[in-house]
């Protein structure tokens, strides 16, 4: 009489757990980062925070080998370009979600990716509309944009000439291939403009460039708007990004909702923004700039009144 | 999953062998699209903009300000670094032949002199004037004029900021730094009055590591009836090395070299006929720079001088009663060295209080028998401090002192203040005091000039010693303001200086010693501190960039001096005028004029009475592209509308001159 209990507690013991595991293994959240940076571990971070405790996160470099996963995820998250490409590479029947890497990486990887996969993003980069009325609400003066275009960044031209159209700035633009040709390319753009606008790309925007891009803009007494804090240190006026922190945040929110029945929103740009100004070079350039909590707080209400 | 190797491998490699270089991208891009990664937004940059490199704006300076940048300095077609200066109000610039050979001669509110030795002038922190005699031999800086980036015009005392000799103002002179100029440049010019100029740039970069190479060769013969032709040989080499995303090590030196053809005055001369001396200057200097955090920063540098005029030579045949006729070698030779190591650090104290301190130790020789009677050395050292804080949102209040001690001197302070208050966000008005000393020159101290030849001696120079230094307080009420929509800046000056103990050289009589005749009479001359001069007045600068194409500008100054000695008085210019306008066309052809003008003025030392003087140069040139080369080809005339004006003395006649210049930058 005592194994009938024992046995039907064992057998309900043994049926919760496969449950528990089931239902695990049906709500895993397999997490692939590029990098361990620091920026990618905060994305990490703030996602996680964003989920229910009982949800198993299994988190791997793209690097690593991923063959110890027990049973498929229910959703992959993958943090950067690098393991955004690997991890659209598998086919795999779970949707994909790339966090923290630009619209071009993602773009490209869409194009190549098995036509069933469920893709969607949450980019790292600004959407042009709110770069432009950045620059219409900093600089309200300013009426010529310069753009410095390399092999990489080509493909943010288009939005940014309508987004420009839309809000009275006149773009200009130079591609360069090479970074020997950045200087003369910046000597004719710095002549025509305002305000030059810094895009990522590996060949024009990187730390041995920087020093002349800077340098040269200040010169010609022209402000940079950049896309990262660390380039208005280096001497950039101002720059509007969002944080891993703000972008981990939202994918992080997503991911709960995927989770809870809510599909993927599409790809694009993350909502919350941060704005960092250079006092010392908008002083020293002439401009009167507000700072950054009152530009945060204009630009967040022109978007809301959109 | 398909992994592909073989980009691993290749990968790998490439951080093994070549590390951040370039040539690793080239690998990497032969990849087809090679995707944006987000390390493009995330990376870390160093900080480029460094509180030094940002300068502070005008209207928060302690001072009032010029700046020359680099398109003014090209649209003015001068040759000359010392022409530059004519554009700054107040600054009074002439040339001097006899016996340097050619020589300019900068000097703030007058008191010029063949030995224009009361502005510091600073080239990237070093400064250039020579200690024997005080000077800045403008034409003999290792520096060429292709290479500055910028100049900044302090105009009043500012030895906080700028070290001892800051006493009228101070000139710092910014070069072009390397990775600005990557490539090949080539300069020819070639002009009447025999110019002829050939200048090549080599800039290049490896990794961290940007170089340039600068190398001119210059000829020219400036007055008919002087002889003052040269042939300067330039060499300059910079590099900057960046290591770590803090620090910078700046490495230059130069070279400045050649023939100067000289005279005595009052030619014909038996003792200082016509000859040749060669000119052989040189430097190295080593800049650490080190960015804290907040932008803070740290510097260290110290850098070597040396300076050699040789100068032997014959004089004419003498006749001499008991010796005969005959001529003798006369060795007028100097060299002199500096060695200076400095220290600088720039700190945030608090959000609106910024603090610049530091301390300089300095030892200066000179050797020059027919100048001073034994190789004379001077240890100085120095610390100065100055504090930037915003008291209240309208209120700068800048302060600052160095304390000095020289060898001869003993221990001076020099301390400034200035409040700039801001009545609108783009107008300032500032009040100033600033006092400032001027330590006599080696030659002032210790001169001991004569012409031996026994038993007669003919006296020149001859210095009891014991000088104090020139004092100088300076008030001032500023004005700095911008009308932004128009492209409109202005900057106005009233001024009071009072400078006491102005050291001028005057005649006493002269034992020659037993068994010695003095010749041509028992005189010579002697330092001392002999004058007191007060200079009241206004300056104002204008500069309005009326389009991206048209730049126009225009100064002025009014000085009003009094002193007990005439002489004194009549070298500073009551008033002068500088203007200037440049227009840029579509087609890259570009136009420019510039005028100056000032009152008469008779320098002192042994400058002649110089008329008024007015002259207009004018600059037309083209632009081309050929390629990836752009060629440009520019006619420079000076003294346009008139032929001819006075500089120094009688003999120095400038005359309308023209010459061609052809830039190409590959």
């Amino acid at each position: 009489m005592a194994t009938v209990p024992s046995a039907l507690l064992g057998a309900v013991f043994a049926l919760t757990v496969a449950w528990a595991a089931a239902a695990a293994g049906s709500d895993t959240v397999a997490l692939v980062l590029s990098a361990r940076t620091p920026a990618h571990e905060a994305v990490s971070g703030a996602i996680r925070a964003q989920l229910p405790p009982r949800v198993p996160v299994v988190e791997w470099l793209a690097d690593e080998s991923n063959a110890s996963q027990p049973g498929a995820p229910r959703i992959n998250v993958a943090v950067g370009t690098r393991a955004c490409a690997k991890s659209a590479e598998a086919s795999e029947a779970a949707p994909l979600l790339c966090v923290l890497l630009p619209r071009s990486a993602f773009e490209s990887i869409a194009a190549g990716a098995a036509k069933e996969r469920a893709l969607s993003a949450l980019l790292i980069d600004q959407p042009p509309a709110r770069q432009l009325a950045f620059v219409r609400i900093a600089l309200p003066h300013a009426r010529a944009l310069a753009l410095l275009l390399g092999p990489q960044s080509t493909p943010v031209e288009p939005p940014l000439l309508s987004a420009a159209a839309a809000n009275g700035l006149h773009l200009v633009s130079a591609a360069v291939a090479r970074p020997e040709e950045i200087y003369r390319a910046l000597q004719g753009l710095l002549a025509a403009a305002d305000v030059l606008l810094a895009v990522p790309d590996a060949v024009v925007f990187n730390s041995s460039t920087a020093q002349n891009i800077l340098r040269t803009a200040y010169h010609h007494r022209v402000p940079i708007v950049a896309f990262s804090p660390s380039y208005v240190q280096a001497g950039a006026a101002m720059a509007l990004y969002s944080t891993p922190e703000q972008i981990g945040k939202q994918a992080g929110r997503w991911v709960r909702g995927f989770l809870e029945g809510v599909p993927l929103p599409q790809a694009q740009s993350p909502r919350e923004f941060s704005i960092a100004v250079n006092e010392r070079v908008a002083r020293g350039l002439g401009l009167n700039l507000e700072n950054e909590a009152v530009l945060e707080e204009r630009l967040r209400k022109l978007e809301r009144g959109r | 999953m398909r992994r592909t190797y073989g980009k691993e491998i290749r990968r790998w490699l490439c951080w093994l062998v070549a590390g951040y270089a370039l040539s690793c991208r080239g690998l990497l891009a032969a990849e087809p699209a090679a995707l944006l990664s987000e390390q493009e937004f995330l990376a870390e940059l160093p900080v480029v903009l460094t509180a030094s490199r940002l300068g502070q704006p005008a209207s928060d300076a302690p001072n009032a300000i010029t700046v020359i940048d680099r398109d003014l300095i090209r649209a003015s077609g001068a040759r000359e670094i010392a022409d530059l200066f004519r554009l700054v109000p107040g600054m009074y610039v002439t040339y001097a032949t006899y016996a340097k050979g050619l020589q300019g001669i900068v000097s703030y509110h007058g008191l010029g002199s063949e030995f224009a030795n009361r502005m510091q002038v600073l080239v990237d922190g070093r400064a250039v004037y020579n200690p024997t005699v005080g000077e800045v031999s403008w034409t003999n800086l290792p520096l060429a004029i292709e290479d500055i980036e910028r100049i900044e015009v302090v105009r009043g005392p500012s030895a906080a900021s700028h070290g001892a000799n800051a006493f009228l103002g101070a000139i710092n002179i910014v070069t072009r730094h390397p990775a600005q100029d990557r490539g090949v440049f080539a300069g020819w010019t070639l002009g009447t009055r025999s110019v002829n100029e050939r200048v090549l740039r080599y800039g290049g970069n490896a990794g961290d590591f940007d170089y340039r190479l600068t190398a001119a060769y210059r000829e020219d013969n400036t007055y008919e009836a002087v002889a003052d032709s040269r042939d300067v040989r330039l060499f300059t080499v910079r590099g900057d090395y960046r290591f770590g995303h803090r620090d910078t090590l700046t490495l230059q030196a130069g070279y400045n070299g050649g023939m100067r053809e000289t005279e005595g005055i009052s030619q014909p001369s038996l003792l200082d006929p016509p000859r040749e001396m060669t000119v052989h200057n040189r430097f190295e200097q080593i800049q650490w720079l080190r960015v804290l955090d907040g932008g803070d920063e740290l510097s260290l540098q110290f850098y070597h001088n040396y300076l050699e005029s040789r100068d032997v030579y014959l004089t004419l045949p003498i006749t001499l009663p008991g010796l005969g006729t005959r001529r003798y070698t006369i060795d007028d030779t100097i060299r002199a060295d500096r060695y200076d190591l400095e220290a600088q650090h720039t700190v945030s104290l608090r959000p609106g209080l910024r603090w610049v301190w530091g301390g300089s130790l300095r030892y200066d020789a000179a050797e020059a028998p027919a100048f001073l009677a034994a190789r004379v050395g001077n240890r100085s050292k120095r610390l100065f401090g100055h504090a930037e804080w915003r008291a209240a949102p309208r209120w700068l209040l800048n302060a600052g002192a160095m304390i000095e001690h020289t060898e001869f001197t003993g221990t001076d302070v020099s301390p400034r203040f200035s409040a700039n208050f801001r009545l609108a966000p783009r107008h300032t008005l500032r009040a100033g005091v600033s006092r400032a000393l001027r330590n006599p020159s080696l030659f002032e101290e210790k001169a001991d000039r004569k012409v031996v030849i026994e038993p007669f001696v003919v006296p020149r120079f001859l210095s009891s010693g014991n000088l104090e230094p020139e004092r100088i307080v300076s008030r001032e009420l500023g004005y700095v303001g911008e009308l932004a929509p128009l492209g409109l800046s202005l900057d106005a000056r009233l001024f009071e200086d009072r400078i006491n103990g102005l050291i001028r050289d005057q005649v006493v009589p002269f034992d020659p010693g037993p068994g010695r005749i003095a010749l041509p009479s028992a005189v010579t001359r002697d330092f001392r501190n002999l004058h007191d001069l007060r200079q009241s007045g206004l300056e104002t600068q204008l500069r309005w960039r009326l389009s991206r194409a048209t730049r126009i500008g225009f100064a002025q100054s009014y000085i009003n001096a009094r002193s007990d000695s005439e002489r004194v008085v009549a070298s500073v210019p009551r008033n002068t005028y500088s203007a200037f306008a440049i227009r840029d066309f579509a087609s890259g052809f570009s136009a420019s004029v510039l005028a100056f003008y000032h009152d008469e003025v008779e320098a002192l030392g042994a400058a002649d009475e110089q008329k008024r003087v007015s002259r207009v140069d004018l600059r037309l040139a083209q632009r081309l592209r050929v390629g990836a080369s752009r060629l440009e080809l520019a006619l420079v005339v000076q003294d346009l509308l008139k032929d001819g004006y006075t500089d120094f003395r009688h003999e120095n006649v400038f005359d309308r001159r023209a010459y061609l210049t052809l830039r190409l930058e590959l």
